[in-house]
């Protein structure tokens, strides 16, 4: 894993803890959870660990970060298709995160 | 099959022939002249062969339990006055079973029901031994057992063998019977024993340990509802005795987390104190979930569970929810967490113990030791040894892992060994020999 994708993976990792974190409904934060067991799943477990530090309390900006560093795994070979499942997953969660 | 459970058929088949009185009428001897003869001689010494093969297995389990709560040391150098209450009945137990010529019964005698009550109720007694001689290897050793369940189990070997002394004398006129080598120091060696066992009191949570069948997954489809999820719940504390990994580990919090959620919320009417409960498990799958977010660990196989955990969540989805959950289910559905808690607990323990379980550092770095063009980022994991990394310990200690809970003997546990007891007391004087008044 080269450094760029260790820090986009490790963005994405920990934006997504922070909403599963915050989030109002206890579906989403489920949800939530399996982005980030489905995102450790496609680079085999081997990922690196989360920094929550400094991150905003806005969920939007939150989901916004998180949706733009998993995008980016594309650009690191990880399988598109993964990334778009992933992806869809986020956005199932986020639907399922209102009060 | 317990302890308990062996046991008691042994003391109650006992119990009864001690009651039996008048034993070569029992075999279809002469007795009264309105009672014919039915069996001859011959047949009587077979059938006292019998029983005297089926009085050697209870010899021989008697003389097991007399060994394993008391310390097997050698006695071959010791004499009578060395010997204390234990070890003499042990002694006299070794010596009855060598001296014993009766053999071993086969599996047909043992599991072929006898015409003659009398011989029937020996070859309960006697199947209750052959199945009884399992638990000693299952857990109930002088190791694992209280001082309070050794003396327990040592009284009733020691009871036991009181009853196979008093029937021995009252066999003595069956054809060909063969009596037991040494009986009155038998005899006297158990009842001093009974005596010394009894001296402090019993702890008859012993019952309940002992040989139990192995856990086997419920194979099959859906049934359907909650027994559904029973199913795949049993099925997933199963495979959870292999070890699983970091990623399997974490997929079976998700599960646990989820399940007990929706639980909780569907029974919220029926069982509030349940309810509850199933939230508060709730709540502590999800801090470990969150504290699992940065677990790392390869080794170990976590896919059966981890699909179980899967599969669970779908059947959960599909039980409509006005279903109503039966009071049996509830319980079963306990029982499970509550084993599944454990097993969780003891994972996390003994991942951290053996680290095969790691924590991720925050921030990955690139790696000195690279060669080339390329430099890879360097992974760091650390074993989980302090608290002040992670919770993920304090959690599976105090608050996953059930409170330990206190075991109560079985009902009839009392009951059957004074039953016993009143059998070897209550028996008639020997003719010619008045009783004693006084």
């Amino acid at each position: 894993m080269l450094l760029s994708h260790a820090i986009a993976l490790a963005k994405a990792r920990s934006h997504v803890a922070a909403l599963a974190d915050t989030a109002v409904t206890f579906e989403a934060s489920v949800q939530y959870e399996r982005v980030l067991l489905q995102l450790d799943w496609i680079h085999g477990d081997d990922v690196p660990g989360l920094d929550g530090s400094g991150l905003t309390d806005d969920r939007n900006v939150l989901f916004s970060i998180a949706e733009a560093a998993i995008e980016e795994l594309v650009d690191f070979d990880v399988d598109a298709l993964q990334i778009e499942l992933v992806l869809a997953m986020l956005i199932a969660a986020r639907e399922l995160d209102e009060p | 099959m317990t302890y308990g459970a062996n046991g008691g058929q042994m003391r109650d088949a006992l119990a009864t022939l001690l009651r039996q009185h008048r034993i070569q009428q029992r075999l279809g001897g002469a007795g009264s002249h309105t009672i014919p003869e039915t069996t001859t001689v011959e047949e009587r010494a077979a059938l006292g062969a019998l029983i005297a093969r089926y009085r050697h297995a209870v010899l021989v389990y008697c003389r097991i339990s007399a060994t394993a709560v008391n310390p097997n040391t050698p006695l071959d150098r010791t004499s009578v006055r060395t010997r204390g209450p234990a070890e003499e009945l042990r002694y006299r137990l070794d010596r009855a079973v060598e001296g014993s010529t009766a053999g071993l019964t086969t599996m047909d005698e043992l599991t072929t029901p006898q015409n003659f009550d009398l011989v029937e109720s020996w070859r309960r007694a006697a199947q209750a031994s052959a199945l009884g001689e399992h638990d000693f290897p299952a857990g109930l050793s002088w190791g694992t057992l209280t001082d309070q369940q050794c003396r327990t189990v040592l009284k009733d070997a020691a009871e036991i063998t009181q009853g196979l002394v008093v029937l021995d004398q009252r066999y003595k006129n069956i054809p060909g019977w063969a009596a037991l080598r040494d009986c009155a120091s038998l005899g006297r060696a158990a009842q001093v024993c009974a005596v010394f066992a009894a001296y402090d009191a019993q702890d008859h949570t012993v019952d309940l340990r002992g040989w139990r069948p192995s856990l086997e997954t419920i194979d099959g489809p859906d049934p359907g509802g909650f027994a559904g999820l029973i199913q795949t719940e049993q099925n997933l504390l199963i495979h959870l005795t292999r070890f699983p990994h970091a990623h399997g580990l974490r997929l079976v919090i998700d599960s646990q987390r989820v399940l007990s959620h929706q639980l909780g919320v569907r029974v919220s009417k029926d069982f509030p104190a349940l309810s509850n409960r199933w939230a508060a498990r709730a709540a502590t799958y999800t801090r470990l979930a969150q504290q699992c977010r940065n677990l790392a660990g390869l080794l170990g196989d976590g896919r059966n569970a981890s699909a179980d955990g899967s599969i669970l969540l779908s059947r959960l989805r599909k039980v409509p929810s006005s279903q109503p959950l039966a009071p049996d289910q509830a319980k079963s559905l306990v029982r499970l967490f509550n084993r599944i808690d454990a097993r969780v607990s003891e994972i996390i323990e003994d991942g951290i113990a053996e680290r095969l379980y790691y924590l991720r550092v925050k921030v990955p770095r690139l790696s000195n030791e690279a060669t080339g063009m390329v430099r890879r980022v360097g992974q760091r994991y650390v074993p989980i040894t302090s608290q002040d990394r992670t919770d993920f310990l304090r959690l599976a200690r105090d608050e996953l892992r059930p409170a330990p809970s206190q075991p109560t003997p079985p009902p009839g546990a009392a009951q059957s060994r004074r039953k016993l007891q009143q059998a070897i007391r209550n028996r008639p004087q020997p003719r010619g020999d008045p009783p004693r008044l006084g």
